[in-house]
């Protein structure tokens, strides 16, 4: 049963002129954990706020667990919300212990009751600090877990998470991203985390949605984008992909570094024209000359400790030419391949074939 | 299942919108009789008087407007610039004189320039020279002028000196890199910078000329403001009082739209906000730094010390005469009736601050801003537009109950707390809007996603978080509501006075020594809340 729905929700600010959340409609089930990913404007925050009530769309409806929270201009106000929220900078009351922040959403309970639930949120998340401290006598990392027991302490049915581990480094960052999946899966509650960082997104999510301008442009399984992205923007935000022009040749495409053999279940007959080679950077295995193969010259070398990124690019040289025995195209271009680290150097050949691509017909976007 | 509610209503909201409402009243009510008829005397004000009320008002803003800004850029731009002897004192030695209300100035002034001020009686035992009357008649338009200027300059100095420490570093560093020098570098770069907040200062400094009574009206310097107290006290005719007041906040308002408009959006220092501050530069010869330490002492001196000093001389005459249990009674009532005033100020801006912050609508913030518009109409205008409908009242309540109770509300003290919170609303509104900026909203907005009520969100979050805020904003209210004088001259019952009357009526019935007993308990309170905020300014350094 979806736990929370979103019906064709738009949100415009006064004095924009765009919508800030266009028609956005999505559902989650129990138990799920949903990462909003996109760049800084592209209207998740503002999403995260409306379903948390501080916000009021223009248009579109919000159920929550069955009740419709938002419809027209009605609107459940945010304290009868049963969601929890964890802000960007934790929000912590400075002037209230830890003690008294976590238990500041907790209702209806006696004093034994109310201390009970506060150690074992607490103690779920992983802090082991005085509770009589206050917030600004903790770390970056132990303030983000208060802001999280804060926030589970009422056992909302809903999560909210505005970009939680932004504020924190990137060794602590790892760490922390593993925990709060574990909590959040071991109290079985629903969330939803609000990210620009696609590694948060993979790391704790089971759903990713990619919101682009306020729209929503996919929301599917980590593995599903990756493999399966919707669009050249999507496959973009989610590692270095190549997307190459390519024209329809008899039994596969010609491209500017050479010649792609097509494989027997390509779509693309003969005639069809210009279409997209897309595939990732590391999809693509290194070779020798005698091998049917591609190949372009090194433009630039990039060093990343585990691994080497290469530009590529094929500037027609008759090296190349030779090399790739004329199925050279006019355009130029150049593409990124992820290497094991080798003396590669600027100006190098470089011979290389596909693990893996995939045909597009030349996107608009 | 829970209710749900209309998305930009809830309780605050209302209160809000009908707060705004009667605040709003007094400047309705003025506009509004604009269209009215004027009163019988108003033929005889129009031909006889009214332009030399426009001539002597706009002089003097011209001239205020002009002194002040000499003062106070200069002022500001020595002791952001430069390091000399006494730097750190003068800062906020140079707020001071914003604590000495410009009548009691005025009357100090008159005491130290007479016959038998210390002036003439050091020339007179010194070197034996004697003048005739005075030794400047400042009982005049240029009187007024230097009165009011050496009164208000902190206005355009404290804005000022924030705009210059806020700019960069870099800034100054680039400009001499690109070879200017100081003197260009503060033409070309740092003045047009601080341009909006100089108008700004200027602006303010303008509408207190405006509200000005006590002085104008001690040196016979006819303005507006004198025009609607003789319309209303000496013709009797209400009428025409209201038609000045209504000319004169359409002047106010214009002068606001105007001051907006040459602000328009720019914002130039905010780009900087968070670079290294200026560093200060330390003069290479002793005597320029002298020159310095002398030029802001010499402002110091004439804008503060001596008219304080001559305050307590007078004071030393005359304290066994004036001090008894009548003048204890009348400091306490002064003070409850400005503390009281001050609270209620407090009060309304936590709710319609509040109000903002709950609502999702944006552009409330705006609306609310209209709340504490009263800080730029005149006193004696909202004496007047206060006391229109607070008139209607008590006839409809004498009228309802059929028995004859008398001007219940308008002939009491709570029109003048009425009055008080018109006027003064924006001071408390824009400390404690101050508080509740820095503490950010996602605070409240954490407390309510967790189930907490609005109220109890105020009441556990945000109060405590913004305390200090709400302290300086009741003791501001205080401060200015305790030297208030055209308003509460014009609203206050019969026979009550607070310190500011009192002076004001013992200085215009010759006593002036006397009345500075009450002078010097205004000034003196008038310092405390500068040195508490510059405490609290310099912790925070």
């Amino acid at each position: 049963m979806a736990i929370i729905e979103l019906n064709n929700i738009s949100k415009q600010y006064r004095n924009a002129d765009t919508y800030a959340v266009d028609g956005v409609s999505f559902s989650l089930e129990k138990g799920e954990i949903l990462a909003l990913v996109g760049e800084s404007g592209s209207g998740k925050t503002t999403l995260l706020r409306l379903i948390a009530g501080l916000e009021h769309p223009n248009s579109g409806t919000i159920e929550l667990d069955g009740e419709i929270i938002v419809s027209g201009r009605k609107s459940l106000p945010t304290n009868k919300r049963k969601t929890g929220m964890v802000f960007q900078d934790y929000a912590l009351f400075p002037h209230l212990t830890i003690f008294e922040n976590v238990a500041f959403g907790l209702k209806g309970l006696n004093k034994r009751e109310t201390e009970k639930r506060v150690h074992e949120t607490i103690k779920l998340t992983g802090l082991k600090e005085d509770v009589k401290k206050y917030p600004h006598q903790l770390s970056g990392g132990q303030q983000q877990r208060v802001a999280l027991a804060r926030a589970l302490a009422p056992r909302p049915e809903l999560l909210l998470m505005d970009e939680p581990f932004s504020n924190l480094d990137t060794i602590l960052r790892d760490q922390v991203r593993e925990e709060v999946r574990q909590i959040i899966k071991a109290m079985g509650i629903t969330a939803i985390l609000v990210t620009h960082d696609t590694k948060d997104a993979f790391s704790t999510a089971d759903k990713i949605a990619v919101m682009l301008k306020g729209k929503l442009l996919q929301l599917d399984t980590p593995d599903n984008l990756y493999n399966n992205p919707s669009s050249s923007y999507v496959a973009e935000l989610f590692g270095k992909s190549n997307n190459v022009v390519a024209t329809v040749a008899p039994g596969g495409f010609k491209t500017p570094f050479g010649f792609v053999s097509g494989r027997k279940d390509c779509p693309f007959s003969a005639n069809r024209g210009k279409v997209n080679l897309f595939f990732r950077a590391e999809e693509t295995d290194f070779c020798n000359a005698e091998e049917p193969h591609l190949c372009g010259m090194v433009e630039q070398c990039m060093y990343l400790g585990d691994h080497m990124q290469l530009k590529v690019c094929c500037n027609r040289c008759n090296k190349c030419a030779n090399d790739c025995k004329g199925e050279l195209m006019e355009e130029t271009q150049s593409i990124l391949l992820k290497t094991s680290v080798q003396t590669w150097k600027p100006g190098d050949i470089v011979r290389f074939k596909l693990k893996n691509f995939k045909v597009k017909e030349t996107d608009s976007e | 299942m829970a209710k749900k509610t209309t998305y930009w209503w809830n309780k605050w909201t209302g209160g809000a919108i009908v707060i705004l409402l009667l605040v709003l009243t007094p400047v309705f009510t003025i506009l509004v009789k604009l269209f009215d008829k004027p009163g019988e005397h108003w033929r005889h004000i129009a031909s006889n008087l009214l332009p030399s009320y426009f001539a002597n008002s706009f002089l003097l803003l011209l001239g205020v407007g002009f002194f002040t800004f000499l003062i106070g850029v200069s002022m500001a731009w020595l002791v952001s610039v430069y390091d000399f002897p006494g730097r750190k004192y003068f800062e906020w030695l140079l707020i001071l004189p914003l604590a000495f209300p410009s009548y009691m100035m005025a009357y100090s002034y008159v005491g130290i320039l007479e016959y038998t001020g210390p002036v003439q009686a050091f020339f007179r035992n010194n070197f034996d020279i004697h003048f005739k009357g005075a030794i400047v008649d400042i009982m005049n338009m240029p009187g007024a002028i230097f009165i009011l200027s050496i009164s208000l300059f902190p206005y355009v100095y404290v804005i000022c000196r924030a705009s210059f420490t806020r700019q960069s570093s870099a800034m100054q560093e680039a400009a001499f890199l690109l070879g200017s020098n100081r003197m260009r570098m503060f033409t070309k770069i740092a003045l047009p910078m601080a341009r909006p907040a100089v108008a700004g200062g200027i602006a303010l400094v303008g509408m207190e000329v405006l509200n000005d009574y006590g002085t104008v009206k001690y040196f016979g310097v006819d303005t507006f403001t004198s025009g609607i107290f003789r319309a209303w006290f000496s013709f009797g005719d209400i009428n025409t009082a209201i038609y000045l007041s209504a000319i004169l906040t359409v002047i106010v308002l214009a002068l606001i739209w105007l001051e907006n408009f040459q602000r328009g959006s720019r914002n130039w220092n905010a780009g900087s906000g968070g670079s290294r501050p200026a560093l200060r530069i330390r003069p290479k010869y002793k005597s320029t730094r002298r020159l310095y330490t002398a030029l802001c002492l010499t402002v110091l001196l004439i804008s503060f010390i001596f008219p304080l000093m001559q305050l307590f001389y007078w004071v030393s005459l005359t304290w066994q005469n004036v001090v008894d249990s009548e003048f204890g009674i009348l400091i306490f009532r002064s003070f409850s009736l400005a503390i009281g005033s001050a609270v209620a100020i407090a009060v309304i801006s936590i709710f319609l601050l509040y109000a903002i912050r709950l609502s999702p609508l944006k552009w409330t913030k705006h609306i609310a801003r209209t709340a504490s518009l009263g800080y730029a109409i005149p006193g004696a205008v909202i004496a007047v537009g206060v006391m229109i409908p607070m008139m209607g009242l008590d006839r409809t309540i004498n009228w309802a109950v059929s028995d004859n109770m008398g001007m219940i509300l308008s002939g009491t003290l709570f029109i003048l707390v009425v009055a008080y919170i018109v006027r003064f609303m924006a001071v408390g509104y824009n400390a404690i809007d101050a508080g509740f900026q820095k503490t950010g909203a996602t605070v409240n907005e954490v407390a309510r996603s967790l189930g907490a009520s609005p109220l109890r969100t105020l009441w556990k979050i945000d109060l405590p978080l913004i305390k200090n805020s709400i302290a300086g904003a009741v003791l501001l209210a205080f401060v200015d509501i305790l030297k208030e004088l055209p308003l509460t001259l014009i609203l206050r019952p019969f026979n009550f006075h607070t310190l500011a009357t009192k002076a004001f009526d013992m200085a215009t019935n010759e006593m002036i020594a006397e009345s500075a007993n009450a002078s010097l308990v205004v000034v003196l309170t008038g310092v405390i809340p500068i040195i508490v905020l510059n405490n609290m300014i310099s912790r925070k350094k």
